[in-house]
């Protein structure tokens, strides 16, 4: 997994490339802390370049949200597609955490 | 049949002719009206038949769109959404285990982060202590050059060096705690790391096999669907079919009860050749008596019931119409069935 974090108008974007599994979670654990420390009150996760994700994968985006509303802040997931906007489907993650196509 | 007196050979053979029709007409009504009875019967065994297969139709239908496990009834058009709520009930729980999984690494790792800064604090306190140390030695040197004067620093000074001991023991143990602790916290970070290796290997992380399963039990789900309605489509055309067919039967043994206005009709035909055979057996020759045949027509007349049989007997016997009042008694004999 790679990540970018920029800041985009109102919103923290947090592009993420590569597949995203369990071997990734020291790397997403700057992530985490990004969103928690931002100023924005919305953090974008931009899915688009997203090639695989795994179980753990889904965990660290549950993870990473559940931080983030203890810090009072929102998480959005964006341009999930293939396996990976099916792996959100069938894990329902899409009614826990927003997904904009 | 009256018998038949001495005759002239034509009125004999008349009178043979005669019976010979009369037995055969009566006859053909018997063979008609059992044959009808017995089509009849078919007829309505076909319908029962034909409604029961129709039942038992249904009957199958049920029991193979259903199987039993436990004393319990499952439709099978249910049974692969229950194995759906059970994959996302299995996909749930390994994401909530990977959450926590994930979380618990985050956690100790922050933990580890303080630790090490603990470890840190230890080795300045050593440092400290060694500075300390130095100086009480130093201390201890200086009261000794003052002689007796020196004497209640140097015992300042050794107590400062006995501390020192303790400090150095007490940190020498923390360390050890310290290093006990951190390598307690990268065993478990270690354990939860190879347990997801071998979660891993069971396929369990790798959701492929799980959206595989979902899609093809929702193919299988809509097959089922798709294949049952059609079975009722076609059960329900099957039951139309029966329904129609029994009308129709129903019709045709009602056509048949008309048997019996042709029984009727021959009766009174039997009837008619009764009355002149008795007739022309009373009389001695074919005499030409015109009061008598006259009698006889009406006698004919009289008998008959059926108005159409009637009308005709009277158009060849009299060369006149019957009167279309007394229609209503044949009518009703027809309407009994």
């Amino acid at each position: 997994m790679d990540y970018k974090i920029e800041q985009g108008g109102d919103a923290l974007k947090v592009y993420i490339s590569g597949v995203l599994t369990f071997d990734d979670h020291e790397r997403f654990k700057s992530v985490v802390k990004a969103i928690s420390a931002s100023a924005s009150a919305t953090a974008e996760i931009d899915l688009t370049e997203t090639k695989m994700i795994d179980s753990a994968g889904i965990g660290m985006l549950l993870l990473a949200n559940d931080r983030a509303k203890k810090a009072g802040k929102e998480v959005r997931l964006t341009g999930a597609s293939g396996h990976v906007l099916k792996v959100i489907q069938l894990s329902k993650v899409d009614e826990i955490i927003p997904v904009a196509s | 049949m009256a018998p038949v007196a001495m005759k002239s050979p034509f009125a004999k053979l008349l009178l043979a002719a005669l019976g010979s029709a009369e037995s055969i007409l009566a006859e053909s009504t018997r063979d008609v009206e059992e044959q009808t009875q017995r089509l009849s019967g078919l007829f309505t065994s076909l319908t029962e038949k034909s409604s029961e297969q129709t039942e038992r139709l249904s009957e199958l239908f049920a029991q193979i769109t259903t199987v039993d496990h436990d004393g319990q009834s499952f439709d099978l058009v249910t049974l692969p959404r229950i194995l759906q709520e059970s994959l996302q009930e299995v996909t749930e729980r390994i994401l909530v285990l990977s959450k926590q999984g994930v979380g618990l690494i985050y956690s100790l790792d922050e933990i580890l982060e303080e630790i090490e800064e603990v470890a840190s604090c230890i080795g300045e306190i050593e440092a400290i202590n060694r500075q300390t140390r130095l100086l009480s030695l130093n201390a201890q040197i200086e009261a000794g050059r003052a002689g007796a004067a020196g004497v209640g620093f140097q015992v300042v000074s050794m107590e400062m060096q006995s501390l020192s001991r303790r400090i150095d023991a007490l940190s020498e143990k923390m360390r050890g705690s310290v290093g006990k602790v951190t390598a307690s916290i990268r065993d478990v970070i270690g354990s939860i790391r190879s347990e997801y290796q071998e979660l891993s290997e069971i396929g369990a992380m790798d959701l492929s096999s799980q959206i595989d399963a979902k899609e093809q039990l929702e193919v299988l789900l809509n097959a089922l669907v798709a294949r049952n309605s059609e079975i009722q489509k076609e059960l329900g055309n099957s039951t139309d079919a029966s329904r129609i067919m029994a009308e129709e039967i129903h019709d045709v043994v009602m056509a048949m009860q008309f048997q019996d206005r042709m029984k009727q009709r021959t009766e009174a035909v039997i009837g008619a050749f009764d009355q002149i055979v008795s007739f022309m057996g009373e009389l001695d020759d074919l005499a030409m008596d015109q009061d008598a045949c006259e009698a006889l027509t009406t006698a004919i007349l009289g008998s008959i019931t059926l108005s159409d049989v009637r009308r005709e007997f009277q158009r060849s016997l009299s060369g006149s119409e019957a009167e279309e009042s007394e229609d209503s008694d044949d009518m009703s004999n027809i309407e009994l069935f």
